[in-house]
């Protein structure tokens, strides 16, 4: 419990921290220890490229196209009660029922989860996470920093990734029992990962490859997606965050 | 009389009104995505010709479809104004080329997929437009492609992609504003180290 609490307090101290900073910035100004998130961010790609993407690639090599299918759909089965808590968390009603669905039908028919049979029927995958949720109630993003092992991420995206992992399923239904615990949870939190590290390494190669500065590439990719995240309290005409002026430089 | 005034006012607005909106033609626009699409997928990706005749219709294709000039300005930013005619021309024709070549690579992926056209949504930008497509994935969610297309004297070209809310122009240009502050060789080694990136891609 005493973990919990401090985890609360140190949330609030850093969203209390990023709301004092404004929500539209450039990505330079948005990225204020640089330096430091470049000496980071060096030193994750060694960790993927030494140990992440070597598991991964012996994932990829042990099994097939459809396991690997089985499992991403098995994780994301479990990560369902999540999505439906920060959907209501977001006054989002349908959307919350419908991650309730899709966990039951895909629980039962869907055999544990590993089929998505839910987006068969219409009922397709619809993810949300703590940072939107936060997002969506007009809490900023505040600076951008790198996190060992993890990588980019704002101030606000680090508390929703710690609060969407406290809240994992498998951890809490094995809490009880420090057996099961050992047995289920860490090797289940292994499998994910894995799963995840499988999904992401082409993209990350890909951009790696074909960027001339790969953090600024990855910085720009990952602040983008922050500022769609729209405010429910902003006015109603606020435009797509896609929509810069795309003609301030231009002579003809 | 008062009446009147009132019909004329009104009749002024609407007029306004439909001239903003006759700006772009939005359906042209998406008519201009769906036949590069199209092309894309049933004449380079889906055809059974060489690497090499993909790769010259790939070149083709993006070469008209894409507004280069456009883009290229816009992703050097403030870089642009200082640079001179010469590297101005370099910067373009290396940035056109490596687009082309990772993108017809980027692109083989998609084979067996296609897009599904979701209308169009207006831009703030002076004669432009977004078309919205998505692009239905194997497992999870379909992805979210926006085209934006701008229209001059009647022509269309594409001037950004933008993949989950992630713009390309913008991170080209986050990414080469980057590279040239923190370079000593300025604009000079952009381009340097884009025709060793292209050299690369032309030897896998």
């Amino acid at each position: 419990m005493n973990n919990l609490k401090k985890l609360a307090v140190i949330s609030t101290l850093l969203l209390v921290s990023a709301c004092a900073t404004n929500i539209h910035r450039n990505e330079e100004q948005a990225d204020p220890f640089e330096n430091f998130n470049r000496k980071v961010f060096s030193f994750n790609d060694a960790v993927y490229e030494n140990v992440f993407f070597p598991v991964a690639r012996g994932y990829r090599a042990v099994t097939t196209p459809f396991i690997r299918e089985r499992v991403n759909s098995f994780v994301a089965n479990l990560d369902e009660p999540i999505s439906a808590a920060n959907h209501l968390l977001q006054l989002e009603f349908t959307a919350a029922v419908k991650n309730l669905t899709r966990v039951v039908l895909n629980t039962t028919l869907g055999l544990a989860g590993t089929f998505d049979v839910a987006q068969g029927w219409g009922l397709e995958p619809d993810k949300a996470t703590f940072n939107q949720t936060m997002a969506s109630w007009c809490v900023a993003d505040g600076p951008y920093l790198v996190v060992p092992f993890i990588g980019g991420n704002t101030t606000r995206g680090i508390v929703g990734t710690a609060v969407d992992a406290a809240a994992d399923p498998v951890y809490w239904m094995t809490y009880n029992d420090a057996n099961y615990h050992d047995k289920i949870a860490y090797p289940y939190a292994a499998l994910k990962y894995t799963a995840k590290a499988e999904n992401y390494m082409d993209l990350y190669n890909d951009f790696k490859k074909n960027s001339v500065d790969f953090y600024a590439t990855m910085r720009s990719a990952y602040l983008q997606n922050q500022r769609k995240l729209k405010c429910r309290f902003a006015p109603e005409e606020q435009t797509e965050s896609y929509d810069f002026d795309f003609d301030e430089d231009w002579e003809e | 009389m008062k009446k009147n005034i009132f019909t004329l006012i009104l009749a002024v607005c609407m007029g306004f009104v439909s001239t903003a909106n006759a700006e772009v033609d939005a359906t042209k626009a998406e008519d201009f995505i769906k036949t590069t699409t199209a092309k894309g997928v049933e004449q380079i990706i889906n055809a059974n010709v060489s690497q090499q005749e993909k790769d010259k219709r790939f070149y083709d294709l993006l070469n008209g479809a894409l507004d280069m000039d456009f883009i290229g300005q816009f992703v050097l930013g403030r870089n642009w104004r200082t640079a001179t005619a010469q590297q101005r021309k370099d910067f373009i024709n290396v940035y056109r080329d490596l687009n082309i070549a990772t993108w017809s690579k980027r692109f083989n992926e998609f084979k067996g997929k296609n897009f599904v056209f979701k209308g169009t949504s207006p831009s703030s930008s002076k004669g432009q437009v977004f078309v919205n497509t998505i692009v239905p994935m194997d497992q999870g969610e379909p992805a979210k492609v926006l085209w934006r297309v701008r229209e001059k004297n009647g022509n269309y070209k594409i001037v950004d992609i933008v993949i989950e809310g992630v713009s390309l122009a913008q991170a080209s240009r986050s990414e080469y504003t980057a590279f040239i502050k923190n370079n000593a060789g300025g604009i000079d080694a952009l381009i340097k180290n884009l025709n060793e990136k292209l050299a690369q891609q032309k030897t896998k």
